[in-house]
């Protein structure tokens, strides 16, 4: 605790000892082309001991390039590496490793049916073959206590939730010997509110015992609260760099070299319901930034002065969920006394810690999974049966994880449409295409959506574009109620505000929308009202005006006591 | 009468035991290897052979070993090289084992052959009913009991069997870890194959005493099902291998006992016995299948 006291209150004088600190990593023009694009382009950067170093930029902006080169995975085109002042091979990671760099990787490197300990064996080399369980166990055990990472040897790792799968990570990189320099890659995108002010402080903890970290993000109040030093970089390129001691970090000027000059559309959201008719609520750009970390500046707070405190359902319910028992796939209750509803014109959102029934309460609602107790009411009616009596209700689904559940890769996007969302018309004893393709791109979503071409296939197209098909897909047959999860998911700034935007507009045109987010800042901005899921409960409706981010970050990890 | 039964669950229980533990070292590497009733072939022929030769049944054990292992080389070039369907190639090596050692095995049918026989241990054997059971055996089947407890400790102790088992979950892991996963699957598959070949061995030289074209009888398939039975866990193949092999024992004594049972039906048994204790054991566990088993890997980026 004093280490860290002592850190927070000398941040300042922190950046002057980290200039002085001896140079650990070095890069001179790094370069490196995928074909004609160039995902790099003459990066010069530094890593110290000691320091924090941020690297910001948007998805695609060449952040993950980069940290390849330096962690071996690529071979950089152009430029040199320098380690200690002197030229270094990083390529392949094992070399990289052996000079002391470590990774700690968004997707993590671990296997699920083993132990900790196992998982830690496996990627530590020293003692060749032999594994001296004890000492392995008790080296766990220090460095947890040491940096606050409480991780447990004996326990499997299938058994742990994201955020301590991130900490075994970040201990088996702590044991590998000679590790001087770690690499996070986008770490507190796995973590909720908490959990990230606790990861802040051990990274604190880490520069205090000389590490050199490499921190990749694009949440700014993370730099803002811990970084040193900062670089960003668009489309390859640096288009900023600067240190704390400079008095270089500063929000404003660290947006502004990540867009660039792109404009962004704010997202408009009308709050309706008695009282407040027709009041905007206008998120500025800036406020993207502030997701989640801190807590400080909730994006909730902006729109406390909205007044309206009552909670009201916005239109008639549309769909109802009384009661509601929800088992897994092996027969598990993953919730319980579930009840929701979904009212007209309104955006319910879903925060909870993944793996919380989201996916399972999703399908249900879809119909791809039965309702093992109580009912399911649609428009008032009792609804059974499959999809086919879900969607004959109204009911349309944007899935998880649309790339495998939705999309066949070898048909183009036209096809896609007219297998479900347009009604084909006969052509003789066929399709007619043709009209299909008048209809498609007459639409209103395709075109607000700006959808890739419609003969496209969809193996050629990217994520965001994935995405944006499946939405046109899903708004195309005019849904009463939509059930949409996690639309932003892996996209960029600006096709996540394309997408908020619809689901703004279709919620204004009376649809009831179920959206399920791990992004607690989305979820803010876009929702009505918000549920969480949390051992196995549903909890809430929750009024966005009443609560903050902090609160429902509280409900996520322990539940309503909270 | 139970005593002989027991003690024949060991003396026939061991060469499917051997191949059991060889085919689980396989499917942990995530290699799921039906050919082991080939190598089970191949090594009992070669185990055979080698023995008439020299008439020393070890050189024959170490011969049988290794043509069970070369059997097993065709299934890991054609897996994990060249990304082959595992149950399709497994399936094609063994009746290519049947064929090749019915071919080789012509001249072997009608040899003698000394082998191993029994080595009562003093003294232990000398305790009633339990020195018969456990302690009058072969070489092989005292190795092979030795041997359980050892493959535990590799596979749950060492970091060895820490890499083996993360070949049978993530390739990816490892790969991450600078270890190549193929790597460890040949070296899996290969030694799954040395050990159903001494398992052959077993049969032939030990058990038998000789060479019948197709001995092996389906010993193989039940070993890479019992496998699947045990959880992939070493000691409850062991015991899974014994109740097959008490079954085995059990028709022989029925048998001789004259009880007027059709032998068609006594033969049937320990099949019918082994796919009874599968059902009961699936009814209590959804057994956890090491995740990547039968997958093939190619993917060779990743940091």
């Amino acid at each position: 605790m004093n280490d860290s006291e002592r850190d927070n209150s000398t941040a300042g004088r922190e950046g002057t000892a980290a200039s002085a600190a001896p140079c650990l990593l070095e890069t001179r023009g790094l370069t490196k082309r995928f074909g004609a694009l160039v995902a790099s382009r003459a990066i010069d950067l530094q890593v110290r001991a000691g320091e924090i170093h941020a690297i910001l930029g948007e998805n695609g902006a060449g952040k993950s390039t980069l940290m390849k080169m330096l962690y071996g995975v690529y071979v950089p085109d152009e430029g040199e590496l320098r380690m200690d002042g002197e030229l270094a091979v990083l390529h392949p990671p094992a070399k990289a490793r052996a000079r002391g760099i470590g990774m700690v990787f968004q997707d993590f490197r671990l296997v699920p049916a083993m132990t900790v300990l196992d998982n830690i064996a496996l990627s530590s080399s020293e003692g060749g073959w032999r594994m001296r369980r004890k000492a392995l166990h008790r080296r766990i055990l220090d460095v947890s206590a040491k940096y606050g990472l409480s991780v447990d040897p004996e326990a499997e790792v299938w058994q742990l939730d994201l955020g301590q799968r991130q900490r075994l990570e970040i201990v088996k990189v702590l044991l590998a010997h000679g590790t001087r320099i770690i690499i996070f890659d986008e770490p507190t995108s796995v973590l909720v509110p908490q959990e990230v002010v606790a990861f802040l402080e051990m990274l604190r903890r880490l520069r205090a015992d000389g590490y050199g970290i490499l921190l990749i993000t694009h949440k700014i109040d993370e730099v803002m609260a811990c970084a040193d030093r900062a670089t960003v970089l668009r489309s390859g390129a640096v288009t900023y760099a600067a240190t704390r001691e400079e008095g270089g970090l500063e929000r404003e000027s660290l947006i502004r070299a990540m867009m660039g000059d792109k404009e962004l559309r704010a997202v408009v959201k009308a709050r309706r319901g008695p009282g407040t008719e027709g009041v905007a609520a206008v998120i500025e750009a800036g406020a993207e930034a502030s997701d989640v970390a801190n807590g400080g500046e909730a994006p909730g707070r902006t729109r406390a002065d909205h007044g309206s405190a009552a909670l009201s359902p916005i239109g008639k319910t549309m769909l109802a969920v009384k009661g509601g028992l929800i088992r897994g796939n092996h027969g598990e209750v993953v919730l319980r006394e579930l009840e929701l509803e979904l009212p007209r014109g309104a955006i319910t959102g879903v925060a909870g810690i993944s793996g919380n029934g989201q996916r399972e309460l999703a399908e249900t609602l879809f119909g791809l999974r039965e309702l093992a107790g109580g009912t399911l009411t649609v428009g008032g009616r009792r609804l059974r049966g499959g999809v086919r009596a879900f969607m004959d209700a109204g009911v349309s689904f944007v899935s998880e994880d649309p790339l495998k559940e939705s999309v066949i890769p070898g048909f183009s996007i036209l096809e896609h449409m007219v297998l479900d969302g347009l009604a084909p018309q006969p052509k003789g004893t066929g399709i007619d295409w043709k009209a299909a393709r008048t209809e498609l791109d007459a639409s209103e979503a395709a075109a607000a959506l700006a959808l890739a071409s419609a003969e496209r296939r969809a193996d050629t197209l990217s994520g965001g574009n994935v995405q944006r098909m499946v939405l046109t897909r899903a708004l195309l047959r005019r849904p009463d109620i939509l059930i949409i999860s996690y639309p932003s998911r892996g996209l960029d700034i600006g096709t996540t505000r394309t997408i908020q935007q619809q689901l703004v507009a279709l919620a204004e045109q009376g649809t009831a929308v179920l959206l399920f987010s791990e992004d607690l800042g989305e979820l803010f901005k876009l929702s009505d009202r918000l549920v969480v899921l949390a051992g196995q409960r549903l909890l809430g409706p929750y009024a966005p005006e009443d609560t903050d981010v902090r609160q429902i970050g509280e409900r996520m990890l322990k539940g309503e006591s909270a | 009468m139970i005593a002989d039964i027991l003690t024949g669950a060991l003396r026939s229980g061991t060469s499917v035991m051997l191949a059991s533990q060889g085919e689980l070292i396989s499917e942990r590497a995530g290699v799921i290897n039906l050919g082991t009733e080939g190598s089970m072939l191949g090594g009992a022929l070669g185990g055979f052979a080698v023995t008439v030769w020299t008439g020393n049944p070890w050189l024959g054990t170490l011969a049988g070993g290794l043509c069970g292992l070369l059997m097993s080389l065709i299934h890991a070039f054609l897996v994990i090289t060249c990304g082959a369907n595992q149950l399709a190639t497994g399936l094609t090596l063994m009746f290519f084992g049947m064929g090749v050692t019915a071919f080789f095995g012509r001249g072997f049918v009608s040899e003698q052959i000394v082998g191993f026989n029994p080595v009562p241990i003093p003294l232990l054997a000398d305790i009633p009913l339990l020195g018969q059971v456990l302690f009058n055996h072969d070489p092989l089947t005292y190795l092979s009991i030795l041997l359980v407890p050892l493959l535990w400790l590799l596979l749950f102790r060492t970091r060895l069997g820490v890499i083996v088992r993360a070949a049978g979950e993530r390739e990816e892991v490892l790969l991450a870890a600078g270890i190549n996963p193929q790597l460890v699957r040949y070296a899996a598959v290969l030694a799954g194959g040395f050990l159903a070949g001494v398992g052959g061995v077993q049969l032939a030289v030990a058990f038998t005493h000789s060479w019948v074209e197709n001995m092996v009888q389906g010993r193989g398939v039940v070993a890479v099902a019992l496998v699947i039975f045990a959880s992939w866990k070493p000691l409850r193949a062991m015991l899974g291998a014994y109740l097959f092999g008490a079954a085995q024992a059990l028709q022989l004594t029925v048998q001789q006992s004259g009880l007027p049972i059709s032998p068609f039906f006594l033969f049937m048994l320990p099949y019918l016995l082994t796919l009874a204790a599968l059902y009961l054991v699936e009814l209590r566990q959804r057994s956890r299948m090491p995740e990547a088993l039968g997958r093939v890997f190619t993917g060779t980026s990743g940091g």
